[in-house]
């Protein structure tokens, strides 16, 4: 346990030298992976997964993706954009006249 | 003369399983009712009935848990096998 608070005070640190503003981070428990990851020479079956909220100039993401990924300790590492909470609008299925199925774009 | 007005018998729109409810990558509760317990594979819109957006979704939802090591990639999680039944499959 103190390797994942030296784990994680390092990352914080790493983060906040290149200049991103840390608001939240969250503890999403250990429990063991959905399927055998192999990294660093390792098999690990068991994991912590933690979420950093943050707020950061797009440039740091690849920079943090190389530290991260030198770092022993850390299994997999992602950045995801913030939700845009906007589901209050959802109006329900409006059904579709099949003229519009035809002329609609087959992507 | 009659007036002119919208048909004030029409039945409210018909709304998805999934319609106000916000689709998160990390319940993987929720992305699980979506995906074969055989497979692992995710259904089709025929099969889950959801609307476009939701079903766009909750597929872009069940990528990122498989990547980010979430939610397992070739079955779905033995917890959650006793779920409710929210697609009309028959197996």
């Amino acid at each position: 346990k103190p390797e994942t608070a030296a784990v994680l005070k390092r990352t914080v640190q790493a983060l906040m030298e290149k200049g991103a503003i840390v608001r939240n981070l969250e503890n999403l428990g250990e429990r063991s992976l959905p399927y055998k990851i192999s990294k660093h020479r390792e098999r690990h079956k068991r994991g912590g997964y933690f979420l950093i909220d943050l707020e950061a100039p797009p440039s740091i993401v690849s920079q943090m993706m190389d530290h991260l990924g030198r770092d022993i300790d850390v299994i997999r590492k992602a950045f995801v954009k913030h939700p845009v909470a906007k589901a209050e609008e959802c109006s329900g299925m409006v059904p579709v006249s099949p003229e519009e199925k035809l002329s609609a774009k087959k992507n | 003369q009659p007036i002119q007005m919208e048909n004030p018998y029409k039945d409210p729109p018909k709304r998805c399983v999934l319609c106000g409810i916000n689709v998160d990558y990390k319940n993987v509760q929720l992305l699980s009712q979506f995906v074969s317990p055989y497979t692992g594979s995710i259904y089709g819109r025929h099969i889950t009935g959801l609307c476009n957006k939701k079903q766009k979704e909750i597929t872009k939802a069940i990528k990122r848990a498989h990547v980010f090591g979430f939610m397992p990639v070739m079955f779905k999680n033995p917890q959650f096998l006793t779920d409710p039944k929210l697609c009309n499959i028959k197996y």
